[in-house]
């Protein structure tokens, strides 16, 4: 066997290793708040949507980078969400929220939140609905 | 309502989709007609009548595909709305510059364009490529075949096949009105997404497709060696041509990190977001490709690895576009990318190239005709460290093509993983040891000869550079408090690649600029990497929110909180800058925020002072949108966007000031906005200020008490009436432009009522970043740039037959 080749598989091996070793522990999984629940002080990314009945407090006189919400995850579980940033526009208009974050008592705290706004075919499909000004 | 003779318009679209399906078919003749001239390649008889159609039927596919470009850009110029991707990307307040971007912001504009670009390469190569004319032209018009079907947009035995963009809303839409009038046309489009509303936009995409379409190229020449089993002549013409896909797929990539900088709030030119990922995987894939091409061209070594890098290049492209395509990275970007139901098709075309590809690779290397050298390459031989220096590129693209493909390893195996949440340090971390090693190889390896060399002199030759780095990798680190064995390793080995290039210019080449196009890049890229390092790693959050409200236990993340609010005329300290929010004024389109910067010196004078306007772009149909603005110096660029004004959905301002009317008992607390009042008793004979009492007034007092953050008053509003005239006197704090009223006491409940009347300046949040030496970042993308085109002359003078 050739120098390089042993080389170039010394490179996979470190690879595989270390994505591996990545994926065991470090990053966080896609979850609902119960299993995150269980495992408090893990990290989580629990995919949800907003409960549009409950106000989003969010006080930006107070402090403008942490608002709260309550988050219904996809089994239908509903939680109080803290997250530390600023109140993202549109989020009222949101038909899906992921957030990555840990359970702290019973509240989930996020550090990051990502908003999956309708697309803008079904938006716009109300739209032409709507403009019908004939 | 305007109705327009819909008949007329519908003519643009069918003679769009006419050529849509004309180029579709003259792509597939030319492949077949390609295909066949090169298996009969040997026979020049039978062969050439094939070349000869498959030219015709080329030329005629790419004029067809600059025709589909006209309709569709005479569409969108001309505002007809009953065209769904007219509707959808423009309206009719769309500057005409713009007409542009919104031309490739859809998905069928954006291959369309790569259609493009592909058409002037092959035609390029239909009077350069010569005897490699017929194999590499088989697999461009195979891509276009696969791209055309894209556009089709017709049933194939009830399968859509592709979507067209001249589709109209009625054939597309099931929206009722049509039963009523079936001539209906929308009045305007939804307009052009604002973040698309940027220069950048107009030319970013252009260059990125190109370079997209350019990796096809290399990919296509290494395909067609290993079809005609002709290993080595097809070297030559593809180093200038893989050069060019790495220069214009490079300088893409940038346009879209300057573009996002300037007009996205993503706050920094790279995001690693899932988009420019994999963009940057096709790049560092193809710069390998092209190392180990030149060991391969001077040494007959690591020509298997060339063929593997060439065709990954290519094959990652088409990945990319079907990570961005097919809507899987849904949960994983910003972006918001829709399925259009064709991931079908996405993934067949990446298996039409996949599988022949794989079968040539591995029938020609298991029946051993690929050529490759027996004995081992010397450890100090250049050839052995370009192929190690590759293999750093390719790990580097394992580990982010890996990452972002997160969303597809769970659609497939049913799992759960998610990327982790802070994903900018992570791939930070892991990519800047990557940075280290390839700023250390650009450095070193060019003084190591092919085939052997005598590692002793190199060391000694390269000791003064050696010292130099070090004295000025120490001022850096000092400089720019770099403390963390990474920052410092990568400063030193970009200095040090900086000056061993140099150096190899004026030693080895004697001062030849026009060989020296490798080392000019090189510089380029270790110039560029300690940019990235500094005005990325030194990043200033200077908006450090300061008002310190306790986040509690476990809110000890302070660094995640960026944003400050600043009201109107009330200055703030941040860093050395004293910042005040003057106010806003309102154009058609934005609304523009007016924030003085001040930075002081010792004695509390200005020193320097400016003002930045970073602005809303108002979208009443896709949300409104932030534009940064920034101050760039030669030193550095202070960035500024706003998080946030009070602004209601239309952009209009919120009202100034509120009243409130609260009841409450003795004891009980209200909260208003920054501050809390106690109702501590009631004072049956209220004294009031600069006013008489007479003897039969009753004067009722509310005794309060009212604590803010920084202080507390005792206020007591009046109740007074005089024979049958009841009146209220507030109690104000003037200060803080609130003021108190006892308006009604109800004796009944025991308790009042109290208005409370607060006048709310007006505030933004906002967010401000310093990034030092930017600058020195785009001057070395510049060089890059630069030092690849010269590669590119070199090579092309090299091939010219004389």
């Amino acid at each position: 066997m050739k120098r390089t080749h042993i080389i170039a598989l010394l490179f996979i091996a470190v690879l595989v290793a270390s994505l591996t070793a990545m994926l065991g522990k470090g990053f966080s999984r896609y979850d609902s708040f119960e299993s995150s629940y269980a495992k408090k002080g893990k990290e989580f990314t629990v995919v949800g949507y907003l409960n549009k009945e409950k106000a989003i407090e969010y006080d930006p006189t107070i402090d403008p980078n942490k608002f709260s919400m309550y988050v219904i995850d996809e089994r239908k579980v509903e939680k109080k969400v803290i997250v530390l940033k600023a109140k993202p526009r549109d989020i009222e208009k949101s038909e899906k929220i992921v957030i990555t974050g840990k359970m702290k008592g019973d509240v989930f705290e996020a550090n990051d939140i990502l908003l999956k706004c309708p697309s803008k075919y079904k938006n716009r499909e109300a739209q032409a609905n709507n403009g019908n000004d004939i | 309502m305007n109705i327009h003779a819909l008949g007329q318009h519908v003519l643009f679209g069918k003679v769009g989709h006419f050529l849509i399906i004309l180029s579709f078919v003259s792509s597939l003749a030319a492949c077949m007609a390609y295909y066949i001239a090169t298996i009969n390649r040997n026979d020049v008889i039978k062969s050439h009548p094939w070349i000869s159609f498959g030219r015709k039927m080329y030329i005629l596919h790419a004029v067809s595909v600059l025709g589909v470009l006209g309709s569709l850009l005479l569409i969108i110029h001309n505002h007809f709305f009953e065209y769904k991707y007219v509707w959808e990307h423009t309206s009719m307040s769309l500057p005409a510059y713009y007409q542009f971007s919104a031309m490739w912001s859809g998905q069928e504009g954006s291959t369309l364009l790569w259609m493009f670009w592909h058409g002037i390469l092959g035609c390029v190569l239909i009077f350069k490529a010569r005897e490699w004319e017929s194999p590499v032209l088989t697999i461009v018009a195979l891509a276009q075949v696969m791209l055309g079907s894209m556009l089709l947009g017709i049933y194939f035995f009830g399968y859509k096949l592709g979507s067209s963009p001249f589709a109209l809303i009625k054939d597309t839409m099931d929206i009722p009105i049509y039963k009523m009038n079936p001539d209906w046309v929308p009045e305007d489009g939804t307009g052009l997404n604002p973040s698309l509303q940027n220069y950048w936009m107009v030319i970013h995409p252009p260059t990125l497709f190109l370079g997209f379409a350019a990796c096809t190229i290399p990919a296509a020449f290494a395909i067609a060696s290993l079809w005609v089993r002709n290993f080595t002549d097809w070297v030559k013409p593809v180093l200038p041509w893989s050069l060019f896909a790495l220069m214009i797929l490079g300088t893409g990539i940038l346009m879209g990190g300057a573009w996002a900088y300037e007009a996205l709030s993503f706050g920094g030119f790279w995001a690693w977001d899932p988009v420019e990922n994999a963009s940057l995987v096709p790049w560092l894939v193809l710069a390998a490709g092209i190392h180990t091409l030149m060991a391969y061209k001077h040494t007959g070594y690591s020509l298997h690895a060339t063929y593997l890098f060439f065709i990954g290049s290519f094959l990652l492209v088409l990945y990319s576009s079907f990570l961005t395509k097919s809507g899987v990275l849904g949960d994983a970007s910003v972006h918001s990318f829709t399925d259009m139901g064709m991931s079908g098709q996405l993934v067949v075309t990446l298996l039409v190239f996949i599988i022949p590809a794989v079968y040539l690779f591995v029938e020609r290397m298991y029946k051993k005709q690929i050529p490759s050298k027996k004995e081992e390459e010397e450890l100090s031989s250049r050839e052995f460290w370009l192929f190690i220096g590759s293999l750093i590129f390719i790990f580097a693209s394992v580990h982010i093509i890996v990452l972002t493909s997160f969303p597809v390893i769970n659609k497939i195996f049913n799992s759960k993983l998610a990327p982790p949440s802070d994903i900018k340090s992570h791939y930070n971390n892991v990519q800047i040891w990557m940075a280290v090693l390839v700023a250390l190889g650009s450095a070193a390896t060019q003084f190591f000869k092919y085939k052997k060399s005598d590692t002793i002199k190199i060391i000694k030759q390269l000791v003064p550079v050696n010292i130099l780095s070090v004295v000025l990798s120490i001022a850096a680190v000092v400089a720019y408090r770099l403390y963390s064995p990474a920052f410092i390793l990568l400063v030193f080995c970009g200095f040090f690649s900086i000056f061993a290039n140099t150096q190899y210019v004026f030693q080895v080449l004697k001062g030849k600029w026009k060989i020296a196009g490798g080392s000019v890049s090189h510089i380029g890229f270790a110039v560029m990497l300690i940019g990235i390092l500094i005005s990325q790693g030194r990043q200033e959050v200077l908006s450090v929110n300061k008002f310190g409200i306790d986040y509690g236990k476990g809110f000890s993340d302070k660094d995640i909180a960026e944003n400050v609010l600043l009201y109107q005329n009330e200055p703030e300290q941040m860093g050395k800058y004293r910042v005040t929010y003057l106010g806003d004024s309102t154009s058609t389109q934005n609304i523009y925020f007016n924030v003085r910067y001040e930075e002081l010196d010792k004695n509390g004078n200005v020193r320097n002072d400016f003002i930045l306007h970073p602005n809303i772009l108002f979208n009443s149909k896709m949300g409104n949108n932030p534009v940064p603005s920034t101050r760039k110096t030669l030193g550095s660029d202070l960035y500024t966007h706003i998080t946030s004004a009070p602004l209601r959905e239309d952009g209009s301002e919120v009202p100034s000031s509120t009243d409130e009317t609260y009841t409450i008992s003795v004891g009980d607390t209200i909260t208003a906005s920054r501050c809390m009042v106690v109702l501590e008793g009631i004072n049956p004979d209220a004294e009031i200020k600069g006013f008489e009492k007479k003897p039969k007034d009753i004067a009722i007092g509310a005794r309060m008490k009212y604590i803010s953050l920084d202080t507390t008053y005792y206020i007591e509003p009046v109740y007074l009436v005089r024979e049958v005239f009841a009146t209220s006197i507030p109690a104000k704090v003037e200060d803080k432009n609130v003021s108190f009223s006892l308006v009604k006491i109800l004796t009944e409940e025991n308790k009042l009522q109290i208005l409370v009347e607060q006048k709310l300046n007006k505030y933004i949040i906002m967010k401000a970043i310093r990034f030092p030496l930017i600058n020195v970042l785009w001057l070395g993308c510049f060089i890059m740039v630069s030092g690849i085109l010269m590669s590119i002359l070199r090579r092309k003078r090299e091939n010219r037959p004389d």
